[in-house]
């Protein structure tokens, strides 16, 4: 069985994340979550890799984080969103936008199957 | 470039203070959480705790592998300080072994000097003992050469000496004191200047007893300078015998200031021609200061009223380097020697001879011939 899923493009993911994050507080499986609810089902996501990228993103100010309590009432750990992050988000949102369009201009209109 | 300097940005942030151990639980708590909550949805849909747990680690990934990810990320920097901590620290170690070591070098080094000076000074006793051991030292020898009493106000018995402190001492002694004063300051003239200065003034003849011994150990830039105080100001009685030793010196600048301060008694340069200076000083090294200022004046005076006398014949430039002589000559060393200067001028015809010819000279004899034109009128 063939697997249409695809790996998730280097940046994409802290993307994701600053965009999710815009609703406000999440802890990280909520962001995951919350990213595959948003479409992104055919990215292959391992959904340990968040980790790291978020404590990078809370070491370079983007998020901030602090423990209290999920929905289940278990201790979790919360990321917001910074003012530096916000700021980060709308670069990075313009720049993959340009990047797309770019691509999908070279690439064409999808070819349909022929009957 | 951004993330070179989002990477600055991440060192510049104080790190995190808490104990490593509360930081590695707080990443295990964090993780556990997610593998939890995915596999209490994965349950809710009906499957079995185990496979849903088992289903949970699988979309997380590897455990391991992002457990020590997240470490790194948060420890890292910590590490690295700690490690640059380390680094100074061994550097700071170091630092302070080489100042260490370079103390005990240079204290081994000044112990070493020590000791060669010991050594030279030991030799400098050795010599004086073998020339004063069964012979008049130069004090006697000066007296005999007209030397004038001393003047100093620091008394001396025959056989003392004044040392470079002052206090009176043996001959061996006291060059032994003013060796090591010379030698506070090797490399400044002035300080040499200023401790022959000292050492020409001391009562009678010592200044030259005391640095006949130790002249061959003296730096350089105080063999240059010691021959002034014993020719200025009127010179020493014993001035040609020091800079005799000058003129036998192996430096070329010090031979060459000796023989500039020595036609004030040889009346020429006695630094060119072969053995010119040996021959001279061995016919009048021992004699009287007067005597030698004396005969040199008359034969200088009856030379140059031959010269001036027939100047039209000699070339321009032979005339005037044999004037230039005039330049380093010191009238008041006459004076101080009982020498008429004037007088020995005039009965060789100078004045005469210089004025009949001074309108045919050119201006740097012209100049010269001032110069002995005064010399003339002066009593």
């Amino acid at each position: 069985m063939p697997n249409d899923d695809v790996d998730l493009p280097p940046g994409a993911l802290e993307l994701l994340v600053l965009k999710v994050l815009t609703r406000g507080p999440m802890h990280g499986y909520a962001i995951v979550r919350a990213i595959q609810e948003r479409g992104a089902e055919p990215l292959r996501i391992e959904e340990g890799t968040l980790y790291p990228a978020l404590h990078r993103m809370e070491r370079r100010d983007l998020v901030t984080s602090e423990w209290g309590t999920s929905e289940s009432n278990r201790k979790a750990k919360f990321y917001r969103l910074t003012p530096t992050g916000r700021a980060a988000l709308r670069e990075q949102e313009s720049a993959w936008r340009r990047v797309s369009e770019a691509v999908g201009r070279v690439l064409g209109a999808p070819k349909t199957k022929e009957a | 470039m951004s993330t070179w300097l989002e990477h600055l940005g991440l060192f510049a942030r104080a790190p995190d203070a808490r104990p490593l151990s509360e930081i590695a639980a707080d990443i295990d708590a964090e993780l556990e959480f997610h593998v939890e909550e995915s596999a209490r949805e994965l349950s809710a849909r009906g499957m079995s705790w185990e496979d849903a747990h088992a289903e949970a680690l699988r979309r997380f990934g590897d455990y391991g592998r992002i457990r020590r990810e997240c470490a790194r990320t948060q420890m890292g920097e910590r590490i690295v300080m700690q490690r640059i901590q380390v680094v100074l620290t061994s550097v700071l170690i170091v630092a302070v072994g080489l100042l260490l070591w370079s103390n005990h070098e240079a204290r081994a080094a000044m112990n070493a000097e020590r000791a060669a000076s010991t050594a030279l000074l030991a030799r400098v006793e050795a010599q004086l003992q073998s020339q004063f051991g069964g012979r008049a030292p130069i004090g006697d020898e000066a007296q005999r050469r007209g030397a004038p009493p001393s003047t100093s106000s620091t008394p001396v018995e025959p056989g003392e000496y004044v040392g470079a402190d002052g206090t009176k001492m043996s001959l061996d002694s006291a060059a032994t004191s003013w060796l090591a004063s010379f030698a506070e300051r090797n490399e400044s003239w002035r300080h040499g200047l200023d401790v022959a200065n000292r050492l020409a003034k001391l009562p009678g003849t010592q200044g030259v007893e005391i640095l006949t011994p130790i002249y061959s150990s003296l730096a350089t830039p105080h063999r240059e300078q010691l021959f002034k105080p014993f020719v200025f100001d009127g010179g020493h009685p014993l001035a040609v015998e020091v800079l005799a030793l000058g003129m036998r010196d192996d430096t070329t600048s010090v031979r060459e200031r000796a023989a500039l301060y020595l036609e004030t008694y040889a009346f020429r340069n006695l630094l060119y021609g072969d053995g010119a200076a040996e021959e001279w000083l061995a016919e009048w090294r021992d004699r009287p200061v007067a005597d030698v200022l004396r005969a040199n004046a008359t034969a200088w005076a009856r030379e140059y009223g031959n010269v001036i006398a027939s100047y039209r014949q000699i070339p321009s430039a032979s005339a005037d380097t044999w004037l230039a002589v005039v330049d380093h000559v010191r009238p008041e060393n006459f004076a101080r020697a009982g020498v008429d200067l004037g007088a020995i001028l005039r009965e060789h015809g100078v004045d005469r001879a210089t004025d009949e010819q001074f309108e045919e000279l050119t201006p740097s004899e012209r100049r010269h011939a001032e110069i002995v034109r005064s010399w003339c009128r002066s009593k």
